[in-house]
């Protein structure tokens, strides 16, 4: 790579290391003064001759004033490279995130589990088969609101669109309905508490002060 | 019931159910979990601790609280686009985030940056360095009782804000510094508003240090309190104030110069003690050599770009779109989809207030970044907490946690 005088250097050179000797090659570079900054993990499905997944290192020698990084090739399912979290304690974190994001198993790591998702979390977030936004959003349903699309604001909920009443006789009409939740659109939530929800065969709570519907 | 039962059960009575994870009432050890929400830890840190009545025998931090997918989101966006991204990871040096990332893909396109904007990156940055360093002044003196810290750290940072502000229209999250230089020249008037900071800082810094320095109780919570040794710190891969209050005499800007620093003299605060008051010296120090540098950057800053002007990564000038055809048409092309970086694999890294903040940045020659990874500080920091934890008491691992300065958002990205 070139490089014009007086800008950064960032990286000297780039090396390729076989997985089966990372861990002794760790050991030797430890030996000659490297010592390791950062370690990711890199999807090179897209990357023309260059395997399936990868370890990056980026290793820095402190009296050179000089940085190397390591490339290793992490091959078959699930990808396995042996770690260097006993050469380099240091490795620790950025190992786990490296298995977290990409399901690289680091072979010899003390404590290998999930560091940012979730511990029960499927799949391998950084993945590139890991499509953005195939996920779906975890939120509890909201029992009043609605939001009708992107950018618009939350409506009240109409009765024929009511999942929760799906399935339940219909008792009042949709103006009722909205004309209830007008009255008292917090009384379905302290309804909901006090577990009486079902036996009512409706969701919709009318004011204490409104007479029962003939 | 046992013993242990019984004393599970007081606890869950008293509705403290969640924080206590085991109990054995032989060794009189329990393990419990202090945070993730919790005033003292900066954010959603959560420590699972083994204790030993108010002895930590063990600390193990479990982060990912703040975890939202920045590095997967840079990866949708353009190379100018990502910026917006990284700047929101580290949220108290967003300038350092920025620049790492800037360097790095500035390293694949072999693009050069012009004076005036290496130098008003260096402006910017230690003017970040200074207000994240009032942060952690003003936290880590609420964290020990100090609450006046926080009030005079949080007024000065204003200062700052106000200068953001006017210099990139935002208080945080700036997305100033861009592949190329900055995208903005620094606007008329600036020199006074930084006149301002220099002449003002210094003597706020003799009132802060009035404040600690030769506190008694300040110096009960600090002196000998969370030891690092120089070896835990080159093991745990400890930079940035915290290496350096441990010995480990390693700033990027002097060893390996980037930006402007060649160019500027300025001392490297270096502690032996490696404990937590050594920490809070050595931050102190470097807000002094700070103000020195940003007064230094004044006097030097160059006239001329403040970007490299290539038509091919940078948008043409307003002015030229009214009579240029060449001009319409980059701008069309960058602004619809970008520029093309050449395939390759690059990493910066930056001396953030933190220690060293890199990006390694993989292109596959397409308009988006491959892969865009940040060696976050914070996240490598977070792994000495534990040696510097053990052995003392859950009030001390209080001061620990302050002085080793925590961003979530950076641990967790």
């Amino acid at each position: 790579m070139s490089r014009s005088a007086g800008r950064l250097d960032t990286t000297d050179e780039q090396i390729w290391v076989e997985p089966g000797e990372w861990a002794a090659r760790a050991r030797d570079l430890k030996h000659e003064g490297w010592s390791l900054t950062d370690l990711a993990g890199l999807d090179t499905i897209a990357l023309p001759g260059r395997g399936a997944f990868e370890v990056v290192a980026q290793l820095l020698n402190h009296e050179l004033k000089r940085r190397i990084m390591v490339h290793v090739p992490a091959p078959g399912e699930p990808p396995t490279v042996p770690s260097v979290a006993g050469v380099w304690p240091v490795a620790d974190f950025p190992e786990r995130e490296a298995y977290d994001m990409f399901g690289i198993r680091f072979e010899g790591h003390p404590n290998l589990t999930r560091i940012l998702m979730p511990d029960e979390w499927e799949g391998y977030p950084l993945r590139k088969s890991y499509g953005v936004g195939k996920v779906p959003i975890e939120f509890i349903p909201q029992p009043m609101m609605q939001t009708q699309g992107a950018g618009q604001s939350p409506k009240p909920r109409e009765s024929d669109t009511d999942v929760d009443r799906l399935g339940q006789p219909e008792e009042e009409g949709i103006g009722d309905h909205e004309a209830a939740m007008r009255r008292a659109p917090f009384a379905r939530a302290a309804q909901g508490e006090a577990g009486d929800d079902a036996a009512s065969g409706s969701h919709l709570t009318p004011s204490p002060k409104e007479e029962p519907r003939p | 019931m046992s013993i242990a039962e019984s004393v599970i059960q007081t606890i869950e009575d008293k509705g403290a159910g969640a924080f206590v994870e085991s109990y054995d009432p032989a060794e009189e050890n329990m393990v419990i979990n202090m945070g993730p929400v919790h005033p003292s830890t900066h954010g959603v840190l959560r420590l699972v601790l083994e204790l030993s009545g108010e002895t930590v025998l063990d600390c193990r931090p479990v982060i990912g609280y703040l975890h939202t997918g920045i590095e997967k989101e840079c990866e949708d966006q353009t190379w100018r686009g990502a910026v917006t991204a990284v700047t929101r990871m580290d949220y108290l040096a967003p300038f350092h985030n920025e620049q790492a990332y800037s360097l790095a893909v500035e390293e694949l396109l072999d693009l050069e940056v012009p004076p005036r904007g290496k130098y008003i990156r260096t402006l910017m940055s230690e003017l970040g360095r200074l207000s994240s360093h009032l942060v952690w002044f003003g936290t880590s003196g609420l964290d020990m009782g100090a609450m006046s810290a926080m009030f005079y750290g949080f007024r000065e940072r204003e200062l700052f804000l106000d200068f953001y502000e006017m210099v990139t229209g935002l208080r945080m999250n700036h997305g100033y510094n861009i592949p190329g230089g900055v995208w903005q020249d620094l606007p008329e008037g600036w020199e006074e508003v930084c006149d301002n900071i220099v002449s003002i800082m210094p003597g706020r810094i003799d009132d802060y240090e009035s404040l600690l320095t030769e506190n008694p109780i300040w110096l009960e919570r600090t002196k000998g309190v969370g030891i690092m040794s120089t070896e835990d710190a080159v093991r745990f891969g400890a930079t940035g104030p915290i290496g350096r209050a441990a010995g480990l005499d390693w700033d990027l800007r002097r060893d390996m110069p980037y930006e402007a620093y060649g160019e500027l003299s300025f001392d490297v605060p270096v502690a032996s003690e490696g404990d937590v008051y050594a920490r809070y010296q050595v931050r102190m120090a470097e807000m002094r050599e700070s103000v020195k540098l940003v007064a230094q950057v004044m006097d030097k800053m160059p006239e001329g770009d403040y970007k490299n002007m290539d038509p091919k990564i940078m948008p043409p000038p307003r002015s030229e779109l009214n009579r240029s055809m060449e001009a319409v048409i980059h701008h069309f092309k960058l602004v619809t989809q970008g520029y093309t970086v050449p395939a390759g694999d690059a990493y910066a890294a930056v001396e953030s207030p933190r220690g060293e903040l890199g990006a390694y940045v993989v292109s596959d020659g397409g308009t988006a970044p491959y892969r865009c990874h940040v060696r976050d500080p914070s996240f490598i920091n977070l792994q000495s907490l534990a040696s510097m934890a053990k052995g003392g008491l859950v009030a001390d691992l209080i001061a620990v946690i302050a002085s080793v300065d925590p961003v979530m958002g950076g641990v967790d990205r």
